[in-house]
């Protein structure tokens, strides 16, 4: 190992990071968005809530609107908002009257207009005499809108894929081929999303009834907690995801072949691109961290460095599987399908989404065993203390070798990538 | 310096380049002259060991490259066709990255990013993201990024192509530095001029293939002396063809409804005589244009069309 230059590898990469301070508050801000959000929702905050009092006006009626409306139900804002269904003018009236919080009209046509990616109004009418309510429904509505955008810019996107042509001969997932794969995926979405509606409903009882495991351990925990480290996992995918995208950066640029055509092996440039990645999780987990257990004021700080470690060391692990994933494709708008596509339901059945806490037993046992599911399972214990360096010795030996395996898988992925240009 | 012996390289069925051998030495530039598609690219791949040969050998410096890779890559710079560069990263850190790559560290690492910030013209821009830079400026440090290490080797793919006139004179100044200064270059084009105003021997490859080389002034000597005549105009083809046969001396090397070309002796003299014959013939002469014998001469005669497309 030639060490000025992993040195120069590892510089080079973290000045082009830091060179778009934009992705780094990104990687962020998103996490600590969403976290603040769900935590908010899931009644993080001590005393008796506030209720919204809202007046839906469904004039679509479709499946997506209905999807809407279950968003702001009862059962999945823990209470905070309470929806009653009537007419916009009925709505209105009552408004005038000082009487609830705002009125939500979904237009007719919002399910189409959706599906068909058309630009689509929500109407929020709120009352003026209330004045943080309204805010908090706007939020909720911003992360409504959010996720169908986010949604469709997952599945959506197959259906208009660009076809490269595939290459023959070679084990290469062309365009054409991660389309198939994504409808594929998108069939195991839809088929989950029937159990979606349960497992939000858990939500709620988890945050009436903590979870009866933490009590048997004889620590009362806030039902809130449990969303920290769903919300870390979930930062980290993303962020392992838009990391995973350099090689697409370097391999356009031209300068994975010219590395190629140094006396360095593959090996060495690889060395240098995961000791540079690591410095990026080791930061944004240290700030993320250091932001969740301010809040979560009860959390042994102590346990920050280690619950740091483990994070990037999962995080490592993820981010060389996307982005083997990543060259296994034919152009960067397939690899960034793909590696969303796989992001996505790992995501949701890893509980890095949702806590496993909040899932039916069934589904939360069966999410154990995805990656992230796994990394998230050890990262409860260290966080709260229980699990010290030395229990951790065998889970990152285990990541170690599923590090390792992937990191040979990338690499032979690499040398024939540069071969092909 | 760069031995290349039979080299093959096939791509599936494609065979890309064929039976290909040559030797250059320090100090001297060795032209690999050829139109698009030739095989330049392909042969650059395979002397720095980015693609494996199908057959033959290949050392720089006496090191294999299948065999001794890392060794015959240490003392080799190379200059891709595309640009190669870290856009969000400045000039020198695009160098020093580079520089890093091949060994060099600390102060002479820094010292050499200077110098060779210098030498393109780019030390005054050198804090600035790549990304802001003009195509020619580009094309600089893609040349620079392979000097930093002074390299005893060095090949160059095309670098002038899409340059403005100004990069471009910069660019082969530098390179005729680099050979006085004792570097063994290789240099691929497509340009005629350039291969001749800079090349010590020259190769000219045509479909995979060399098709004829040596020294300039022995590619010069296998072009006969005759020079080389280009008629513009309309031109009934089978009538203008049987009219020259019977003109002395003079060859016929493309006959096209507007275009004619032939080689002849003296040709300055011997316009009014070509002039009638083609006219009798029923042609109409629009433009006329006589060259001095040259490898773009050669090239046409060899191969029955013109380099450029
Ligand atoms: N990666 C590749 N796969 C298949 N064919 C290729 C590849 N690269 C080049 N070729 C083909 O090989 C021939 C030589 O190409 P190249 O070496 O790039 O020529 P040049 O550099 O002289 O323009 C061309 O016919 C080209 O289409
Ligand atoms: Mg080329």
């Amino acid at each position: 190992m030639n060490w000025p230059f992993l040195r120069a590898a590892v510089v080079k990469d973290l000045r082009r990071v830091v060179h778009d301070p934009w992705r780094f508050a990104l990687w962020l801000g998103i996490p600590l968005l969403i976290g603040t959000l769900m935590t908010t929702l899931m009644g993080g905050s001590d005393g008796p809530q506030p209720r919204a009092q809202l007046y839906l006006d469904d004039q679509d009626e479709s499946f997506l609107s209905g999807a809407l409306l279950n968003a702001f139900s009862n059962e999945q804002t823990g209470g905070l908002i309470q929806v009653e269904r009537m007419s916009r003018a009925e709505g209105l009236a009552r408004l005038n009257q000082n009487r609830g919080t705002a009125v939500l009209v979904i237009p007719a046509g919002f399910g189409q207009a959706v599906l068909e990616e058309e630009p689509v109004t929500l109407e929020l009418l709120t009352n003026p005499a209330q004045r943080i309510l309204p805010g908090i429904l706007e939020e909720v509505l911003e992360l409504v809108r959010e996720g169908v955008f986010y949604v469709h810019r997952v599945l959506g996107e197959e259906l208009q894929l660009m076809v490269d042509g595939p290459e023959p001969g070679e084990f290469t997932l062309a365009d054409p081929k991660v389309a198939q794969i994504a409808v594929s995926i998108n069939q195991v979405v839809q088929s989950l999303g029937d159990y979606l509606d349960p497992l939000l409903i858990e939500l709620e009882s988890a945050v009436d009834a903590p979870p009866t495991k933490t009590e048997e351990e004889g620590v009362s925990l806030p039902a809130s907690f449990y969303m920290l480290p769903s919300v870390l996992m979930m930062a980290l995918f993303f962020l392992a995801q838009g990391l995973s995208e350099d090689y697409w950066t370097e391999r356009e640029a031209g300068t994975l072949r010219r590395g190629a055509c140094t006396p360095r092996k593959m090996s060495s440039l690889l060395a240098g691109k995961l000791l540079a990645v690591s410095c990026v999780f080791a930061a944004i987990g240290v700030l993320l961290f250091a932001a969740g257990y301010l809040y979560h004021d009860y959390l042994p700080w102590s346990t920050l460095p280690l619950a740091v470690l483990w994070w990037t060391a999962g995080g490592l692990a993820i981010y060389l599987l996307l982005s083997w994933v990543q060259m296994l494709c034919t152009s960067r708008r397939g690899g960034s399908i793909l590696t969303n596509l796989l992001m996505f339901p790992l995501l949701m059945m890893g509980g890095s989404f949702f806590p496993f806490e909040a899932m039916p037993s069934w589904m939360a046992e069966a999410g154990r065993f995805t990656p992230n599911g796994w990394v998230l399972q050890q990262l409860k214990p260290v966080i709260l203390g229980r699990t010290q360096l030395l229990g951790l010795g065998a889970p990152l030996g285990g990541l170690f070798v599923a590090g390792a395996v992937l990191l040979v898988l990338l690499r032979a992925r690499l040398r024939r990538v540069v071969v092909r240009g | 310096m760069i031995e290349v012996q039979n080299l093959r390289k096939q791509y599936g069925d494609l065979v890309a380049v064929e039976d290909v051998s040559f030797t250059a030495e320090a100090g001297q530039i060795f032209g690999l002259l050829g139109p698009n598609g030739a095989g330049k690219s392909t042969t650059i791949s395979c002397l720095c060991g980015l693609l494996p040969p199908t057959s033959g050998q290949v050392r720089i410096l006496g090191h294999d490259v299948v065999q001794d890779g890392p060794a015959s890559r240490q003392q080799l710079g190379v200059v891709p066709q595309e640009l190669a560069l870290y856009e969000d990263l400045n000039a020198a850190d695009n160098l020093a990255y580079w520089g890093a790559a091949y060994g060099l560290s600390g102060a002479a690492l820094r010292s050499r990013v200077s110098t060779v910030l210098e030498a393109i013209g780019l030390l005054d821009r050198a804090k600035e993201p790549v990304s802001q830079f003009s195509g020619g400026m580009k094309r600089r440090l893609n040349l620079g990024c392979a000097i930093v290490h002074e390299p005893k080797v060095l090949l160059l793919d095309e670098p002038t192509v899409g340059v403005d006139p100004q990069s471009r004179v910069r660019l082969l100044e530098l390179v005729r530095e680099l050979v006085d200064a004792g570097t063994c270059v290789l240099y691929t084009t497509h340009y005629m001029e350039e291969a001749e105003a800079l090349c010590d021997r020259l190769a000219i490859l045509d479909h995979g293939r060399i098709i004829a080389a040596g020294t300039l002034n022995e590619l010069r000597g296998r072009v006969s002396d005759r020079d080389l005549v280009r008629l513009s105009g309309q031109f009934p083809v089978e009538a203008v063809r049987g009219a020259l046969e019977a003109l002395a001396e003079a060859e016929v090397l493309q006959i096209e409804e507007d275009q004619l070309r032939l080689a002849i002796q003296a040709a300055g003299s011997r316009l009014p005589e070509l002039f009638q014959v083609v006219q009798q013939a029923g042609g109409e002469i629009r433009e006329t244009n006589v060259a001095r014998p040259s490898l773009e001469s050669l090239f046409i005669e060899l191969t029955g069309k013109e380099l450029r497309e």
